[in-house]
């Protein structure tokens, strides 16, 4: 197989010049101050898109939330019924949405969090439609005097071999669009494809390991076997990525104005 | 008796520049056509259940079951989606990612053939291209053969919100510049783009392939 775990953080300065090089960019137009109330307790919010139990992506966010020491929760968005936006903007006035699901009480859940950490799994090269959907409900937030002005996020994202492309998407979406002021990122290329459990795995022609090998070696890959699923604690370097962020995020907690 | 030509389109809109331009396609293939709007139907994200590895059904029961039948009965799919913060929506996006269902063993969806429809606010803001080509992506990890790449551009919300002249957040001064009015001639029509007269030869060349199959 010629697709390699590998990890990075991507220092936060590097998004807008890449995404500037894809897509034209875009920056804030205005500068707003930050519409933040105080709070007693420091809080994260983790958002995990992945809906998988247990996945890799989990506890990378569960771990990066917890080395900060700070008080966290965690939202599985496979387990709620959020919908996407519906483009309607009648939440231009109020700056909340007016679809009746699950996505209505973490409005206010996102703007008391110190820092939200999105996390995604990544299909097709670009975030999952669960993480896609949370960012596009976002839309409350973003007019007007925007309460998501400078506050604190990063993006983690786990895939097969891109992942890297998954967490350079979240972290402009929440900073060009939602003015969060992204602290950094983790993403881990698994190189674990669900056709390692489907059962077909080492005969379907339309899988993974058919579309990366060889076909010399796809023909000669007759068996899957444990070692071949790859989780993060096994990688030092993605545990360090996870515990940079971790201590970025912390400091810069520290470091906001109550 | 399943469409020959199937309309997809993630445009919550109502009667959006993605819906028209994605049935303008299938109006001018003159094949038996049925058009979809996403944001009518319940398909959510898929959950890597795998439920689907054996038959190629997915198990989720919401209302992509059904469409599965139509996209897997049809000989040709239209998609069409728009781009909010520069990537493929997520009426689409879901949608897209439930055609894994249809891949294992099997791969379902090998030499179907696909158009390709996305729209966005265009004029310098990203997203558009980058939307359009995501989705032919997925499509073609599906084994379809997309034939074309229908861009258009639309509509910021920021034209009919209500603020989007004094918002600071406005997507119109990017847009149109220190003129910020809203006023009619600013709203974009597909009809009276050049994407338009492509949407037509998209169309006709989805169905001539089509008849050159039967015919073989």
């Amino acid at each position: 197989m010629n697709v390699t775990p590998v990890t990075a953080t991507i220092p936060a300065n590097d998004y807008h010049e890449d995404m500037e090089g894809v897509g034209g960019g875009i920056a804030p137009i205005f500068k707003l101050t930050t519409g933040n109330s105080p709070k007693e307790a420091r809080m994260i919010l983790v958002i995990n898109g992945s809906p998988k139990p247990q996945s890799n992506l989990q506890r990378m966010l569960e771990k990066i939330a917890q080395d900060t020491g700070y008080d966290y929760e965690t939202i599985h968005l496979a387990k709620l019924k959020i919908m996407p936006c519906l483009g309607c903007v009648k939440c231009a006035e109020k700056q909340r949405c007016i679809q009746p699901d699950d996505m209505s009480p973490l409005y206010d859940k996102i703007e008391a969090a110190d820092a939200l950490i999105v996390g995604g799994v990544v299909y097709f090269g670009h975030p999952n439609a669960f993480t896609h959907t949370f960012l596009e409900r976002l839309f409350p937030l973003r007019h007007l005097n925007p309460s998501t002005m400078g506050k604190l996020a990063a993006a983690v994202c786990v895939g097969g071999d891109e992942a890297e492309a998954g967490v350079r998407e979240i972290s402009y979406h929440l900073s060009s669009y939602f003015t969060y002021n992204v602290v950094g990122s983790v993403f881990f290329n698994s190189a674990t494809p669900p056709c390692f459990i489907c059962g077909y795995g080492t005969t379907c022609r339309y899988g993974g390991p058919a579309r990366w090998m060889t076909p010399e070696d796809f023909a000669n890959f007759n068996e899957i076997t444990p070692e071949m699923f790859q989780n993060f604690e096994d990688h030092p370097e993605v545990v360090a990525a996870c515990e940079r962020l971790s201590l970025g995020l912390k400091e810069a907690i520290a470091s906001r104005p109550r | 008796m399943y469409p020959q030509i199937l309309g997809i389109s993630g445009s919550p809109i109502k009667n959006s520049n993605t819906d028209r331009l994605v049935q303008a396609v299938l109006a001018a293939s003159g094949l038996k056509s049925e058009f979809v709007k996403l944001s009518r139907i319940n398909v959510r994200p898929c959950i890597a259940c795998l439920g689907c590895k054996e038959d190629n059904i997915c198990k989720v029961q919401d209302d992509f079951p059904e469409l599965a039948e139509k996209v897997r009965h049809a000989g040709a799919l239209v998609v069409g989606g728009y781009c909010p913060y520069g990537s493929v929506d997520a009426f689409t996006k879901a949608f897209l990612e439930r055609l894994f269902s249809q891949r294992h063993q099997h791969g379902l969806n090998r030499g179907k053939l696909a158009a390709v429809v996305t729209t966005g606010i265009g004029r310098g803001a990203p997203g558009v291209a980058e939307a359009n080509a995501q989705i032919a992506h997925a499509l073609k990890m599906e084994g379809m053969e997309v034939l074309g790449q229908l861009q258009a551009v639309g509509n910021p919300e920021c034209l009919v919100c209500g603020f989007g002249e004094s918002c600071p957040m406005s997507a119109l001064p990017w847009v149109f510049g220190e003129d910020t009015a809203v006023t009619p001639e600013k709203f974009c029509r597909v009809e009276d783009q050049e994407v338009w007269v492509q949407a037509q030869e998209v169309g006709r060349e989805i169905a001539a392939r089509l008849k050159a199959q039967l015919a073989m």
